[in-house]
Parts: C-alpha cells; structure tokens; sequence
C-alpha cells in the first residue's frame, strides 16, 4: 500500500502504518475479504439435505408432480447459494465504500476489533432469495400444470405467491432503508406491519373453500363463495388480520434482538428454516388433502431458496464475521418465516420453532419496557487477556447462557445457543408446548375459518359425539354449515380424509343422541377442555409417527357409530 | 382473479424496482448494471404471465405475415424487459433542472389518465373497460404523490429526487404500458377486432390504427423522451466523448444557464430559444411535453375517429 500516500508527503516509508492509514483519503484497492467458511458450511448443509431429500424421495409416497417442483426449487436455491456466494464480496466493497460499517464490539481491543466489517450484506441475499423466488414461478405455476394450473381451483396459489413476494420485497426495502436512516426504534416495530399489508390484502381475496367430494350433495355447490358471508362476520376477519400483522412483527423483532454474536442471526435462521422444511415435508407425507399439500408445498418452495441464501450469509458470517448481517437481513428472514407460516396455515407450529426467540423476548420484556434500565447494546462483557465473553445482568438468552454454563468463547456460545434452537425441535420439549399450541391452534382455527366463527364455537361446545376426537384423526381444517341453519351439520375433514361412509356416520350421530353432560354450560366447558387434550395428545403421536395412520381412524369411527 | 395475480405482480415489480433504485442511490452502482436493474425489477410481472404473448397483425399485413394474430413467446418477454429500461432511464436522462423528472412524471401521468378515461368512456365492452380502470388505479397515486414530491422539487429546490425516484416513476408507468398491452390480444379484445372488420376506414388509416393499438400507446406519451434519448446516442455510445454531467452552463451574474454542446433535449431547448432562467427552462420543458401528449390524442383521433 506504500504507493498510494498522498504525493506531497516525502517522508513515506518512515511512517507507521496507523498514520499512513489516516493521511490516504480511500485506498483504491480494498483489502479483500476472508473467504467463505466452506468448511462448517458444507457439512452442516449436507446434515439437513440428506435427511431431508431422503424424506422427500424415498420414505413418503409423494406425487411425481411434486417431487418435481421441490426437486426444482432445491436446484434454484442451490445456484442461488454460489450466486449470493459470489456477490457477497462483491457488495461489501460497495458497501465500505459508502460508510456501511461496524466494528466488532466482542472483539473490542484485539486487532480484529479495529477491522472495518461492512454491515447491512442482508440485501445482497434478500436480491438473490428475490431473483430466484420469482423465476420458480415461470417452472412451477404454468397454465398447464396438473397442481396449479386447474381453474380457480387452485388459482389463489399464484395470487398469494404474489402477494408473498411484493410483502418479502417490501420488508428488504424497509429494512435496508432502517439501515441506512437508521430510524427511531418505534418506527422499527410498525414497519414490519407496513410490510405485512401486500398478505393481508391477499389473503381477503381467498374467500372460496373447496368443498370435500362426498360433501358435494349436502351443499349443492362444489365451490362455496364466502363472499356475502364475510360481510356478515367481518370481525372474525379484522382479527385474523391484526394476528397476522402481529406475528410478522414478533418474527422480525425477536430475530433482531437474538443477536449479537458473529452467526447468531444468519445461523438461528437457518436452523428453524431446516426446522419448517422438515415440518412441512412431513405434513406433506402424512396428508391426501391436496389443499393442504399445496399449502405445504407452497412453503417450501420459499423456505428453500432461504435457507440456501443464509447458507451463504453464514459462510461469511460465521465466527469470525466478514460481513454483518444488518437490520436487512433479520428483517428479511423474520418477514420470509412470517410470510410462509401465514399463507401455509402452521403460525403456531412456526412459533413452536421461534421458542428461543419467545424466551429471549419474555426475558428482555423487563428492559425492553424500560421497568429495568436498558444499555443500549446488551451484550456481554469481552475480556482482552483470556479471549472469553461473560454475561452481564442483561436479560437476554446470550448473557444467560454465559451465567448459566460460565464464561467461553464467542463462537462456543453461538454453537450452544443454536443447539438449543435445534433441541427444541425434539420429543422431549414440544409435547406439553404442543398442547398448549394445540388450544391455541383450535381457537386460531376458528378465526382462521372464513365464516360463521362463533357458530363452529357453539357447534363443538353442543357436539353431541363423545368420542369425537377420541380417534385424533379429526382436526379442525375446515367446518362448513349448512345455510338454512336448521341443523348443523358439522362435519370434520383433516389431511387423513374420512370417506362419504364415515362422513355419513359421523352427520347422522349428531342428530341422533344428545348427552346430558353437554346441557350445562360447566358440562359443555369441561367436554371442550377434554377434547382439546385428547386432539393434543392424538394430534402430536400423529405428526410424530412416519406413516400414516387414516385406516385405523376410519374404523374407530364407524365402530363409535355402530355402538351407538 | 387473474385481476389479482396482475395486481400483486405489479406491485411486486414496482416494490423491486423501489428498492433496486434506492441501494443503487446509497451504492451508487456502476452504470452497465444501473442499466440491467429495471429488467431485474420487470421480473415479476414477467412470470404472472405465462401466455398472452401474442399480438394481432394489423389487416394489410395478414397477407406478408401469413397469420392473423402471432406468437412472439420470449421476444415479446425480451421487449417487455426492454421497455422497463427505456422507460426509467430514459426519465433519468432527461433531467438536471429542478424540478423536471418530477414534473415530467406529472405531465405524463396525467396524459396516461385522461387516456383511460377516453377509452373507458368509449368502449362498451366491460373488459377493455375493466383493463383501462386498472391503469387508472395504478396511475392516480402515482400523480399524486409525484405532486406531493414537486411541491418540495420544483424551482428552487428544497429536496431532490435521487435515482429512486426517477426508476420508481419509470418503473411504474412501464408496468401500466405492459398490462395495458394485454388487453389488445385476442383473448381480451374480439369484439374491438369485430369494431375494426366491420368499419370503412380507407386501408392506410385503418393500417395506422392498427399499429396504435398494438404499440405502447403509452410510449407515445414518452416522446419527449425518445427524442432525448436519441439525441443524447452518440454521446452515450461514446461516438462523441461524453463528461460526467452534461448539464448547462451556469452564470452567477445574470443567474441564466446558457445551452452547452451536449446532445440533450435541455441544452437544445437553450441553443434554439436562447438564454433563461432555470425555472423557464423547466417550464418550456414541460409545455413541450403537454404538447407531445396533445399531439399524440390528436393523431389517434384523426386516425380512429373513436371520440364521436
């Protein structure tokens, strides 16, 4: 760099390096940056495909059709990964070049905390995740594609897919702009809503619900139109709304504040995108209802091209950072994750997966709400002789982890803490957190369902089948009321479709018997309590167990029928 | 529903594009890929469309054509991309004085709606009126708040409008041009192909109403700008050299600008009609783009006879 001083100055190869470095205005050649961590990468990465395509090819009877498009799209998000791979660097020159940068205050006092790191690289990976998200479209919702191209049947896939990436889109804007501007942290808690609007304005527009084959003859359409009955309940809808808002809101925020650690944000995203992937492959498995494929499948064609683009990020990001993450990228993947849980109808499960993010928030309540004071970087304490990091009185999982399991190094902590991201995933943990997910999921249910909410409330409350749920093979997806409203005739249809048989046997008991129990409100209350937890538990053993389980459910049906 | 997938691919596109603009004013990118950016944003739009690439051969022509609508698949693609790009930086060129890409955007928007209004008024088919209240939806915010920003924009400035501006603006009325093109295929426009069988025009304008049917009519409305663009080629091509700005000359005595040697519309305007202030300057500007827009409403009147 001796060639580049400032030609007046004769005295040039005397000087230290430090004032040489002040006296140039920009060096013209930037010091390049290190290369990409392939080597934790790569592994990791393989850790997730293979389990993930051995689900998808081999141990589930998925349709050819489907296997194509995911086939598809894990190879667009492959050369999505090298492309972000290659532009990583790329940008961080354009990006120093401008001023974007931090340094690195958990290596505050080595030689590495003095290195000008380039900050804001999220939208390097939301312009690739955007690039690719939006040429699957031309492979996959073709007019004359079996899955998506049939009619207004499947039609809203192409609106809501839309209406996903204008919301991505918009929130890469938003956070890119917030890291630039840097605004006031109360505008940063709505811009997520902001963002949400392109979703929430979509999902009005899908107010058909196909009604089930056998079902046909009691409705007399095949396609019911909610239209004139979203006016009559109107307030279900604003509600669901305002959830979804919230929830995008939660996602980015809690993505934000779990940071602080050189991987920590690209490495938490990367590890619940595995986490939907796997959740969504196994639904897909487990489910006949092409609805509810779709609505998975629909999920993984964005969650993939995610994750490969984090892959990226991280590869950079990893301990010790190249690149910083900034507000773009946190937002991004917190909107993506939203955006996904939202328009493929598993919120709760998807804040199942956000459980450490719920825990850091809960913990930072207290000093986000100013009843403790709140520094403004809570992080934990760097330590120049041993290299370690200790926890400070924060209430952050960070400086939790730190007074838990003592002091260690940085990239020790980030490993642990994404071990807790992913042991959250397993038996031991989701169950009780499943039920209450569960509950939480038949009232979201409820809402979700386009009409009649309070009506399908009253209706389980009244249900008169005991053993409704006994068989846990019904679970609310969709409960669709006869117009006249003199009987309802509630009927249950979940992934393990019930045949015209059993649908018969379970409309007819419901004008057959009523129990006392259900006569009095407690009665009825207690029945709906017991209920759930019989869902709950039945709901859980299904999604845990790899096979389908539909026959056995059929006969338990038919035999409560007969014995009544 | 299709409505819907058009709606939320337009607005995809115009949020890409709002985006790209603003990391390409904070980044200040080099200037190849500040060109390919609006074809990233067209993307979108692109892919809602897996069909409809076919446009109708003007009657005359069936015969050295030899089918009356035709294919073009991908080139017609290509040309959307393409006219993405020439409509943004085609208004990134055409500026420099306070004032003028805001306004600009004004004169054409404004030009884009009456348009609409014309048609919708004109037509009795419910879908060519469905597609023209489209554009009307999507070009109605965008004056207004074009005139929100010209009240800090115009002369003397107290904001300028950056590049984010210039390719949002462009962005958004390529995308009106691009939807609005659709409605002249087949599928949307047979009883306006019945109106053209069935009437007694003379072949030549017959012939020329055809070809505004199936062109942009909105690039018309961007003929100032095709005029700058092509003005300011051989400079772009580097065939003549080209500085960094190619504004005027500035005179801190008189406070008048006085017309360089550059091969722009604003310099041209200076050497024909002499020194002025900047403000007059961009208010000749802008008459001229009115003009055009009258000029181009009168041609399809004088070539169509539609507003009886």
């Amino acid at each position: 760099m001796a060639t580049r001083r400032k030609p007046s100055s004769k005295t040039v190869d005397v000087r230290p390096p430090i004032s040489a470095k002040e006296n140039k205005p920009l060096p013209v050649e930037d010091p390049p940056l290190a290369p990409p961590k392939l080597g934790i990468i790569v592994p990791t990465a393989a850790a997730f495909f293979l389990p993930f395509f051995y689900l998808v090819f081999v141990h589930y009877q998925i349709e050819p059709e489907l296997r194509r498009s995911i086939s598809i799209s894990a190879a667009m998000s492959f050369g999505a990964f090298v492309v972000a791979l290659r532009m990583i660097p790329v940008a961080a020159r354009y990006v120093l070049r401008r001023n974007l940068f931090g340094f690195d205050i958990n290596k505050k006092g080595t030689q590495q905390g003095a290195i000008k790191v380039p900050e804001s690289l999220g939208i390097v990976i939301g312009f690739v995740y955007l690039v690719v998200a939006i040429l699957f479209q031309h492979f996959n919702f073709t007019s004359d594609s079996n899955l998506f191209g049939d009619g207004d049947q499947h039609g809203h896939w192409l609106v809501e897919y839309n209406a996903a990436l204008a919301s991505i889109c918009f929130m890469i804007l938003l956070g890119f702009v917030d890291d630039v501007l840097d605004l006031p942290w109360r505008v940063k808690l709505v811009l997520p809503s902001f963002a949400t609007l392109p979703l929430l304005m979509a999902y009005a527009g899908h107010t058909t619900i196909i009604i089930p084959k056998p079902l046909i003859q009691y409705v007399g359409v095949a396609v019911l139109d909610l239209d004139t009955v979203w006016n009559a309940f109107r307030i279900e809808c604003w509600i669901y709304k305002l959830y979804m808002g919230m929830l995008a809101v939660f996602c980015t925020n809690s993505i934000n504040i779990h940071a602080g650690l050189n991987g920590l944000e690209a490495g938490q995203t990367v590890v619940i995108s595995a986490a939907v992937l796997i959740h969504n492959v196994m639904q897909i498995g487990a489910s006949t209802n092409s609805e509810y494929q779709q609505a998975h499948a629909f999920s993984i064609y964005l969650v993939l091209p995610l994750l490969a683009t984090s892959l990226a990020l991280l590869s950079y990001n990893w301990y010790p950072s190249s690149v910083f993450v900034g507000d773009t990228y946190t937002y991004f993947a917190g909107m993506a994750l939203a955006v996904v849980g939202i328009l493929g109808h598993f919120s709760e499960t998807l804040l199942l997966f956000f459980l450490p993010q719920v825990l850091n928030f809960l913990y930072s309540c207290p000093q986000l709400f100013k009843i403790i004071p709140c520094p403004r970087h809570r992080l934990p304490k760097f330590d120049l002789q041993t290299g370690l990091l200790t926890g400070t009185k924060d209430g952050t999982l960070v400086n939790l982890f730190l007074r838990l399991f003592g002091r260690c190094t940085e990239k020790m902590l980030c490993i642990r803490l994404l071990i807790f991201q992913v042991s959250l995933w397993n038996c031991g943990f989701v169950m009780p957190f499943l039920f209450l997910a569960e509950a939480f999921s038949c009232w979201m249910v409820q809402m979700r369902l386009e009409h009649r909410t309070w009506k399908i409330y009253s209706c389980l409350l009244t249900s008169r089948r005991e053993h409704d749920y006994d068989n846990g093979a019904i679970i609310l997806d969709y409960f669709m009321l006869d117009l006249c409203e003199e009987h309802s005739k509630g009927v249950s249809f979940d992934g393990n479709d019930h045949d015209a048989e059993t649908i018969e046997v379970a409309v007819m008991d419901d004008s057959k018997n009523p129990s006392g129990s259900t006569q009095t409100r407690r009665g009825r209350t207690s029945v709906f309590w017991r209920r759930l937890a019989n869902v709950a538990t039945a709901k859980f053993l299904r999604s845990m167990s790899l096979s389908r389980s539909a026959v056995a459910d059929k006969e338990d049906v038919l035999a409560i029928g007969r014995c009544r | 529903m299709q409505w819907l997938v058009e709606y939320n691919a337009a607005l995809a596109s115009i949020c890409f594009m709002i985006l790209l603009g603003f990391v390409d004013d904070v980044l200040d990118v080099p200037w190849r890929v500040k060109l390919v950016l609006p074809s990233f944003a067209t993307l979108p739009l692109l892919m809602a469309y897996a069909g409809h690439t076919t446009i109708i051969i003007p009657k005359p022509l069936i015969q050295y054509v030899g089918v009356a609508v035709l294919d073009l698949g991908w080139i017609y693609k290509l040309y959307m991309g393409m006219l993405a790009v020439f409509c943004t930086n085609s208004i990134n060129i055409h500026a420099g004085l306070n004032g003028l890409e805001a306004g600009q955007t004004v004169v054409i928007s404004t030009a884009v709606l009456i348009h609409n209004v014309m048609q919708i008024g004109a037509s009795t088919d419910p879908e060519y009126q469905q597609a023209h209240a489209f554009s009307i939806y999507l070009v109605l915010p965008l004056l207004t708040s074009s005139l929100a920003l010209l009240s800090y924009n115009w002369y003397p400035s107290s904001v300028f409008v950056g590049d984010t501006y210039t390719y949002f603006a462009g962005m958004a009325l390529a995308v009106v041009g691009i939807l609005g093109h659709f409605r002249y295929n087949p599928h949307f426009c047979t009883i306006d192909l019945v109106k053209h069988e069935i009437s007694d025009y003379t072949g030549g304008r017959s012939l020329l109403l055809e070809l505004f049917e199936t062109c942009e009519t909105l690039l018309l409305f961007f003929l100032p700008q095709v005029l700058n663009f092509l003005y300011s080629c051989p400079q772009l091509l580097k065939i003549i050299p080209c500085p960094r700005h190619r504004l005027p000359k500035f005179d801190p005595r008189t406070g008048l600008l006085t017309g360089t040697k550059d091969g722009t519309l604003v310099n041209l305007f200076l050497r024909l009609f002499g020194q002025c202030t900047e403000k007059m300057l961009c208010i000749r500007l802008l008459i001229f783009q009115a003009l055009s827009c009258i000029f181009c409403f009168w041609l399809r009147h004088f070539l169509a006879g539609w507003y009886k």
